[in-house]
């Protein structure tokens, strides 16, 4: 079903949105258990951690690559210790993932999306991605609606 | 299940799977549905829409914290992205097929379009997002209120309407299925209660079939018992007939004995003919009906398989001379010749087909032929054809055959003679041993009978080793010894037997050669072995002719050597002055011990003759048999009674004297025959003292002074009987 979808969906070249624009710098804040005060992530950290590729179909892509590092390989740098983690986008949105579903299915701050930085018109900067495809539980919206974009600030909770 | 009731559940099986199939259709369409609305909120739709009105709000707040000084441009600008990104969601792939074409989307998409490019321009142009970029933006960003409002409430009612409809099809679809559901539950309560008024039929036709079977059964049951009871009673009643059809014999038989005028002699011979027939019927009625009955139990005893063949050749072959026939039987060479079985009735079986066969033919040839095979249970089956050149069997019987009283035509038995019931009993007589009858037959060519019984395997026929002579038997040395019998494997047989035992054996082939033999030895002969069943004359008559010889060739031992070793049957050769008896198979030691027994008894009496009963035993005798009396009084009429009663005494007093006469001859063969005819006639009228004290007299009719002494016995019971029998028949008169 997600596939046709997906298959029907039809998405526009936004080409002439982003380009020639400059990227502000994108920063992220983390805050909560084990951290003394709220610390800033900016694209660089995130770059220097070792990226990981997701390669899955999204209802809002189509089948893309998608490349970051794992979200827990972002608490461990930042010694964030906790059982949950909630991510709060741009726009408030807000998700809460608990500390046994991050370790079994290894969310990624995705970067970049098919080789390419993604802009924040397009979802960007920071973009939660699960890899969906290698678990059918997860093809739901339940779950899609888990993978925040335009990620802003992380609260971990003890 | 009749055709119509199978038609139902045909129609109905095939009305669920529709409705099914329409149920499942329904279900698909529904799931369809849902996925659609799904895919429609994939990313909720109010909440994108709601989004874009909120960063609207937001970036017009962030405008005006900049340009009151409260924050800085970057921030308006993080919030412009934030809105233009939001934008690029409403007006991406999934709402753009949706709403394309509605005017407030089309519309209001199209002036953010151009308000951010604008922007997006006014940015380039100023080299980043300052404070006039701000100020411009607080002057035309509230210009997209209105048309967002606008697409809101769109939308607003798109979903409204969508939802409407959706709840309306779902509800449509939900009527369907719960329908397709009733109709379902509907057809599914028709199916199960056909089904169960099925089961109930079928099991209501199962219980009738069960009484059938059983009332079948019984009746079955019923049948057989009465068909028993038939049986029985034939075999009863043709018993019964048998006795006093004797009687009527006797009592003809002294008739036609008598000295009558010659016309009263004609019609007793022509009755005593009838009488003969009549009793050859009853007889084979007897036969068939005990048969039928099951009284009749199969004997195993050790046979050579050219005994019966020999037995039926040798006595239908002057009857098979006489209407011109060749009579002759084969033996298969692979065919078993020792056999165990009942030698008895396979000799009946065929003695009645030969006899047919002969009856039946003119002028032309009869064969018997032998076989054996395994019947692959252990045993063997003797097949034995009968074949003959005679007038054959019209086609439309051949199926009758063998059921009673059933002959080719009527006229048969007025040509032919016989009762019918031959076959029939030869059948029966197959059937209780393990095989069966059949006939092959061409009208005009001959018929061919072909039956087959069980039999054992019997004992190899090889040289037993000889046993070793018991230390305390007298060795006679070789004796000189005649072997008499018909068939030329016994005679072989028993010439090695007794030649490698250093006796002299001379052989002969019936009892006329054997009586001639020994009159002609003089005094060169110790001993006879003496066949029973022999053609020309047998072995009890030979014996009895040999007896009469004066001594000492009369005395000489004889020993039967025989297959018939019925209970009876020895004291029947006993009587005929027989020493002792062997059966066959001849076993060896048997026979040695036998000759042992003759020998060391010799000169002396045969131990195993029966003792003649003691004269207190004949005094205490019944003087009359009531039961043969009652038959009597049951066969015959009062004037014929009163003949017999006349006839009594002086028939009575001619046989005793004919006796007399015998003794003072010192005939011993003359006194036995006499006494033997003393001995039936008195039997036959039921005059049973008279009867044993004959019997007596004929055992010791080789002994003169006891002849004698039981003959003077015998004289005076003829006047009491006579007395007795006048009481009886007074009785009878009056009664």
């Amino acid at each position: 079903m997600i596939a046709r979808i997906l298959a029907a969906t039809f998405l526009i070249s936004l080409a002439s949105w982003t380009a020639a624009r400059p990227v502000l710098a994108a920063q992220i804040s983390v805050s909560g258990a084990g951290l003394a005060a709220a610390e800033t992530l900016d694209s660089e950290q995130l770059a220097g951690l070792p990226a990981v590729e997701i390669a899955t179909a999204t209802p809002w892509t189509g089948k893309a690559s998608f490349s970051g590092p794992y979200l827990t390989d972002v608490l461990a740098l930042l010694k964030a210790e906790g059982n949950k983690v909630s991510l709060i986008a741009r726009d408030d949105y807000k998700v809460e993932l608990s500390l046994t579903d991050i370790l079994r299915y290894r969310p990624i701050i995705a970067t970049s999306m098919n080789g390419k930085p993604i802009p924040p018109r397009e979802r960007g900067p920071f973009w939660l991605m699960f890899p969906f495809d290698d678990h059918p539980e997860l093809q739901n919206d339940a779950w899609f609606f888990r993978a925040i974009w335009q990620i802003d600030r992380i609260r971990v909770e003890p | 299940m009749t055709r119509g009731l199978r038609a139902a559940l045909a129609g109905l099986g095939l009305a669920v799977v529709v409705s099914f199939s329409i149920v499942g259709a329904l279900q698909y369409a529904l799931s369809n549905k849902t996925i659609g609305v799904l895919a429609g909120g994939t990313d909720n739709q109010a909440w994108a829409f709601f989004q874009l009105g909120t960063e609207h709000h937001r970036l017009h707040v962030a405008l005006l914290e900049a340009s009151a000084g409260l924050s800085d441009a970057a921030a308006a600008e993080r919030r412009y992205e934030v809105f233009v990104s939001r934008l690029n969601i409403v007006r991406g792939g999934t709402y753009r097929q949706m709403f394309t074409g509605r005017a407030f989307y089309d519309g209001t998409i199209g002036e953010i379009g151009r308000f951010v490019d604008e922007t997006d321009a006014l940015v380039a142009s100023r080299g980043g997002f300052d404070g006039v970029v701000v100020a411009e933006l607080l002057v035309r960003l509230p210009l997209l209120r209105g048309p967002i409002q606008a697409m809101m409430l769109g939308i607003n009612s798109v979903s409204a309407g969508e939802a409407a409809q959706r709840w309306t099809e779902i509800t449509a679809m939900q009527r369907l299925a719960t329908a397709a559901t009733v109709i379902q539950a509907v057809l599914c309560a028709g199916f199960a209660g056909l089904a169960g008024w099925y089961i109930l039929q079928s099991s209501r036709s199962r219980r009738e079939l069960l009484q059938l079977t059983g009332t079948l059964n019984q009746a079955k049951q019923d049948a057989e018992a009465a068909s028993r009871a038939k049986s029985e009673f034939l075999a009863n009643i043709s018993h019964e007939i048998r006795t006093p059809l004797n009687g009527v014999m006797g009592l003809l038989g002294l008739l036609v004995d008598s000295r009558l005028p010659p016309e009263p002699q004609g019609h007793a011979r022509s009755a005593l003919r009838s009488a003969e027939n009549l009793l050859t019927i009853v007889n084979d009625i007897l036969d068939l009906s005990k048969l039928e009955a099951g009284r009749i139990e199969v004997e195993a005893v050790d046979f050579l398989l050219t005994q019966p063949a020999e037995d039926v050749v040798s006595i239908l072959h002057p009857k098979a001379m006489e209407s011109g026939n060749e009579l002759s039987y084969t033996i298969d060479p692979d065919a078993r010749i020792s056999l165990r079985g009942d030698v008895g009735r396979i000799r009946q079986i065929l003695f009645n087909l030969v006899g047919n066969a002969v009856k039946f033919t003119r002028q032309g040839r009869i064969g018997i032929r032998f076989t054996t095979r395994p019947d692959g249970a252990g045993a063997l089956l003797l097949v034995v054809e009968v074949e003959d050149t005679g007038i054959g069997i019209p086609p439309e019987f051949l199926g009758r055959l063998f059921e009673r009283f059933s002959q080719a035509d009527g006229s048969t038995t007025r040509r032919y003679g016989g009762t019918g019931l031959g076959l029939a009993i030869c059948r029966q007589l197959c059937l209780l041993q393990g095989g069966d009858i059949s006939v092959r037959s061409e009208v005009g060519k001959g018929s061919t009978f072909s039956f087959t019984v069980r039999c054992q395997p019997g004992p190899d026929i090889v040289e037993a080793p000889l046993p070793e002579p018991a230390p305390e038997a007298v060795d006679h040395g070789p004796l000189r010894i005649l072997v008499v019998d018909d068939v030329e494997v016994n005679r072989t047989l028993m010439n090695s037997l007794l030649t490698r035992r250093g006796h002299a054996v001379r052989l002969a082939t019936n009892g006329a050669e054997a009586v001639t033999e020994v009159v002609g030895s003089g005094l060169r002969l110790d001993l006879v072995l003496m066949d029973i069943q022999m053609p020309v004359m047998d072995g009890c008559s030979a014996t009895e002719a040999i007896r009469s010889l004066p001594p000492p060739l009369g005395t000489i031992p004889v020993i039967a050597v025989t297959a018939h070793a019925m209970a009876g049957d020895r004291e029947r050769y006993l009587a005929a002055g027989m020493n002792d008896y062997v059966s066959k198979p001849v076993r060896p030691a048997e026979l040695f011990s036998a000759m042992e027994r003759v020998m060391s008894r010799l000169p002396g009496l045969p131990s195993q003759a029966p003792a003649p009963a003691a004269p207190d035993d004949l005094a205490e005798t019944p003087l009359l048999d009531q039961s043969m009396l009652d038959q009597l009084r049951d066969c015959l009429d009062m004037e014929d009674l009163t003949d017999m009663l006349g006839l009594f005494p002086g028939q009575a007093r001619i046989q005793a004297d004919e006796i007399e006469a015998a003794i003072a001859g010192g005939d011993a063969a003359a006194v036995k025959r006499a006494a033997h005819g003393m001995k039936g006639a008195n039997a036959n009228l039921g005059a049973q003292r008279l009867s044993a004290i004959a019997r007596a007299i004929e055992l010791n009719a080789a002994d003169p002074e006891e002849a004698a002494r039981l003959l003077q016995l015998a004289r005076q019971q003829i006047e009491p009987t006579r007395q007795a029998l006048e009481e009886q028949f007074a009785a009878a008169a009056h009664g």
